[in-house]
């Protein structure tokens, strides 16, 4: 069951995608999380659309797999959709009973608004989670993060954090696993009584959950000791970001892109966020 | 009819994508009430995933899983108390522990059976006294335990539910030679006083010749063969050609035999070569 999220995992292929340089995917990431907001109406969303779908179709990633991830967010997006539908007011209403105003720019602003939100989570986990390895990914924040140590930042620790972090979600998804198969085992039942029964059933799962969690850290921090990690002072790297021509490529159509962009916004369309 | 039975049983996971991972194909088994039943292979052959099938954990994808006769899976409402009657301890089990004392884990299983507190307690007890747990350790927390402590406390935590059939995966793993002993023996213990089926899953092939009344060999998700522990140690080539060891006893046999003593092929307790070659030095006939 929880083996179907699969938010944050890096899928393992050969594409141009996977290729690119990490600073590359952060920069095309970022960009189109922009674009996505700059993108005003039909037209900017169904090409950020058909771009995501290409990159998807690039990346050699069954769009099944994606989709898959966006179910974590499921309830972000049905929340997003309520709140845009009861609460935007516009000019044309549609229903009305009692305090409830519902307009038809608030079913529009809903819609648009969990496109939004889809394509946001499906770009960035294209780019970053996906295609690059948690390594990589570190290796591009670092580098894009570095400006910072002139404010006293920690940015090799930071990314360091992140990386680990990101490592951790399958490890702990399997303990989650592991420990309810054993509850089960014990004769428990997460899917019967009340709200407070549910809410009851989870303690024995928590809790040697954060037993567990804890353990690792601390296999972990003592293991990355033992081998003399004293953090990002004069650390070298394994692998060597390099910057080739198919990156300044991804570049430039990063900057088309959103010039495409804004150039859409202008053509007249029904309706406008 | 055999307690437990297991008939041409396959499990997949992830079926029908590109990941598809045999884990199990056509796996047949029984497990007779009263008996201790080993299972070994090598990591990987499909041992957790055999166990996890025998609770109703999870499903076969074809044949059948058969508790007194009936399909455990046949109602799903009923898996449940099918998990009360085989009791399963999963690997490292001392990784669910998660109450405030050692009794009130204990307690979590026959709670969850929605038995009496009169009678929760008599089980806490009992299942205490089966694993060697003092009386003075059930107040204090589980977290405080040592390993070996923390293993014996998960146990009875099974044990507590009285299972009929229990199934343990690496019982005695990672324990000192004195924990495992205590704990197997402590098992022996309970079998002998309710008559219920135990199957253990073990890689010591020396706990495996000591105790097991039958050992089956699991092979690249497939059964490769079974037999009483003579048998099957007797198969010594076959087995390590699996990736498997046979005790240590066996291999003094080999040994012994190399060197032109007279000594039985199928011996696999030090008790068995002890007494024959007591037999074979004229110190007893």
């Amino acid at each position: 069951m929880l083996k179907d999220i699969t938010l944050g995992q890096y899928y393992p292929t050969e594409s141009a995608v996977h290729r690119a340089d990490p600073r590359t995917k952060l920069l095309l990431a970022t960009v189109y999380i922009v674009a996505l907001f700059v993108a005003k109406n039909i037209w900017g969303f169904l090409f950020a659309a058909a771009a995501l779908l290409l990159c998807v179709r690039l990346s050699r990633i069954p769009l099944r797999t994606i989709l898959c991830g966006l179910k974590a967010v499921m309830f972000i997006l049905v929340f997003t959709a309520l709140i845009n539908i009861f609460l935007t007011k516009g000019e044309h209403l549609l229903f009305s009973w009692r305090f409830i105003n519902i307009y038809r720019e608030g079913i529009y602003t809903a819609i648009f608004m969990a496109f939004r939100i889809i394509m946001l989570i499906m770009g960035t986990g294209l780019f970053l989670t996906y295609t690059t390895t948690p390594i990589m990914l570190t290796n591009g924040l670092e580098y894009v993060l570095s400006p910072l140590k002139v404010f006293g930042v920690q940015v090799h620790e930071f990314a360091m954090m992140m990386s680990t972090a990101l490592r951790f979600i399958p490890s702990l998804m399997e303990d989650t696993d592991r420990i309810m198969d054993a509850q089960k085992a014990r004769g428990a039942s997460f899917s019967s009584g009340g709200l407070i029964a549910k809410a009851k059933a989870l303690i024995p799962i928590l809790i040697p959950l954060f037993v567990c969690a804890f353990k690792r850290a601390d296999d972990l921090s003592v293991a990355m000791e033992c081998r003399c990690y004293r953090g990002g002072k004069g650390r070298t790297k394994m692998t060597v970001m390099r910057f080739s021509a198919a990156d300044w490529l991804w570049t430039v159509l990063a900057v088309l892109f959103v010039v495409a962009i804004v150039f859409l916004n202008r053509i007249p369309a029904g309706f406008t966020l | 009819m055999a307690k437990l039975e297991l008939k041409n049983v396959s499990y997949s996971y992830s079926p029908g994508t590109p990941f598809e991972k045999k884990a199990l194909q056509n796996v047949s088994l029984t497990v007779e009430a009263g008996s201790i039943t080993g299972i070994i292979g090598h990591t990987g052959s499909g041992k957790s995933t055999l166990v996890r099938l025998m609770n109703g954990l999870i499903s076969p994808s074809s044949g059948t899983v058969l508790l007194d006769g009936v399909d455990i899976n046949a109602d799903k409402k009923s898996l449940a108390s099918v998990m009360c009657r085989v009791g399963l301890v999963m690997q490292y089990p001392e990784y669910q522990l998660f109450d405030e004392t050692v009794e009130k884990d204990i307690s979590y299983g026959p709670k969850n059976m929605k038995l009496s507190d009169d009678e929760i307690a008599l089980r806490v007890r009992e299942a205490a006294a089966f694993t060697g747990i003092p009386e003075d350790m059930l107040s204090r927390s589980p977290f405080d335990l040592s390993g070996g402590q923390k293993r014996r406390v998960a146990i009875a935590g099974i044990l507590a539910m009285r299972p009929e059939v229990i199934v343990l995966d690496e019982p005695a793993a990672g324990l000192d030679p004195m924990g495992r002993k205590e704990i197997l023996g402590g098992l022996v213990n309970y079998r002998d006083r309710t008559g219920c089926a135990i199957v253990i899953v073990s890689h010591n092939m020396e706990d495996m010749a000591n105790y097991c009344d039958k050992i089956i060999v699991l092979k690249e998700s497939r059964e490769a063969f079974e037999g009483t522990p003579k048998e099957v140690f007797a198969r010594r080539a076959e087995l390590e050609e699996n990736g498997l060891d046979v005790p240590d006893t066996v291999k003094l046999a080999d040994e012994l035999r190399a060197r032109g003593v007279p000594v039985s092929g199928d011996v696999c307790t030090p008790d068995a070569l002890a007494s024959e070659l007591a037999v074979l030095l004229g110190y007893k006939k």
